[in-house]
């Protein structure tokens, strides 16, 4: 395997790798808003931030390995 | 003619003038690059777009607070809707330091979100100068950032005539003369150490020398002086957690931007322009929130004392 292919494996299997947890983290995290809000309606603007907030940090983990997939893409590493 | 027909009929057209434009402006690979390239010698075209959204941002300021009133109309009245807004947001998540670091805050959430929303105009990744590159020369690859960059005269190519292209030769790159600001590591990496830094001043303002006691804790014994180095290292952490989401998150929107308009233009990429306008309000806002909300935790004092059982 040269190194060409090797850089593209690379690149699907860091991205596809770290969409995995965030994916399951994001359902978790709207599954407990959507309850929250059903239970509770009057209180959805507060929940929807703080839904906004937990979805972001669970996201940046796919970002991260997003950016890796695109270093390693673009043959910066 | 009913409204979901109509919008059928748009969907359509938009799909056919899209092939029409594929097939009429032959375009090779789209070409992105990581890094922010120069324009000049040492300057970015993400520092220039950087001081576009700089005087931008003051310019309106001053226009807004040149000749206040007490009842504010037109534009004093959107800057104060906008600026009110969020001091009440930020006063939701922490009541006690808002009025003190609102005005960092502030400047980080205006700086960011039109940082972000400045990479969406159009002329972003079309406009630029086309150079022979090695990487292109040699290869079959054509440099040319997207469908749309054939429309605009490039200021090299539209001299050197008989184009069978519009925009870049084959095998000349484009060097895009603006670029989104927070598509720029370095921009989000001194964005991340200012809000690093201030989220510091404030526990060494609020707690004194003792903040330095959550790191380094020799009273807890060996389990609390562990806890105490992790949470050196999260705290280290934040940096390139700040530094990576936002340029991720701005980066990988100008990508998926400048591939769906290479697969299909006009059609496909609108949706996604919404998502990312949509994406640049909610990294503007996700920054200044974790500056605030690091900020009330680095002001408390050491959990696990008398005072921190209060709330646990």
């Amino acid at each position: 395997m040269d190194v060409e292919a090797s850089r593209l494996i690379a690149t699907a299997l860091a991205i596809g790798l770290a969409a995995i947890g965030p994916g399951i983290g994001i359902g978790f995290i709207v599954s407990g808003a959507l309850q929250a809000i059903g239970r509770n309606p009057e209180a959805q603007g507060t929940i929807v931030t703080n839904m906004f907030i937990g979805i972001v940090f669970a996201e940046a983990l796919a970002i991260f390995g997003l950016v890796i997939a695109f270093l390693i893409g673009f043959g910066v590493i | 003619m009913s409204g979901r027909n109509r919008i059928a009929t748009f969907a359509i057209v938009l799909i056919v003038l899209g092939i029409i434009a594929r097939i009429v402006f032959p375009t090779g690979e789209p070409a992105v690059s990581v890094r922010a390239e120069d324009i000049l010698p040492g300057f970015t075209n993400s520092m220039f777009v950087m001081i576009l959204v700089d005087i931008f941002l003051i310019v309106i300021a001053f226009l807004a607070t040149r000749n206040m009133q007490l009842v504010p109309r037109g534009l004093q009245n959107v800057v104060e809707a906008v600026i009110e807004a969020l001091f009440n947001f930020f006063s939701s998540i922490n009541k006690k330091y808002t009025p003190a670091a609102f005005p960092v805050l502030a400047t980080i959430f205006l700086l960011v979100i039109f940082s972000n929303w400045a990479g969406l105009l159009p002329g972003f990744g079309s406009i630029g100068f086309c150079y022979v590159s090695e990487e292109a020369a040699t290869g079959t690859r054509l440099a040319l950032s997207d469908p749309y960059a054939g429309l605009i005269p490039s200021p090299f190519a539209a001299a050197e005539g008989e184009s069978t292209y519009l925009g870049c030769q084959p095998g000349e790159s484009i060097i895009d003369l603006f670029r989104a600001p927070t598509a720029d590591l370095n921009m989000t990496l001194a964005l991340a150490l200012i809000a690093f830094v201030y989220i510091e001043y404030w526990g060494f303002k609020a707690l004194g020398i003792g903040y330095l006691g959550k790191f380094f804790n020799f009273k807890g014994g060996i389990v609390g002086f562990i806890v105490g180095v992790f949470e050196l290292i999260s705290e280290f952490a934040r940096i390139p957690a700040f530094m990576f989401r936002l340029f991720g998150n701005i980066f990988a929107g100008e990508v998926l931007l400048i591939v769906m308009i290479f697969l299909l233009p006009l059609a496909l990429p609108l949706p996604f322009y919404l998502f990312e306008v949509f994406i640049g309000f909610i990294q503007a806002f996700v920054f200044s929130v974790l500056t605030i909300a690091f900020i009330g935790l680095a002001v408390e004092a050491h959990g696990g004392h008398a005072e921190g059982e209060a709330h646990h």
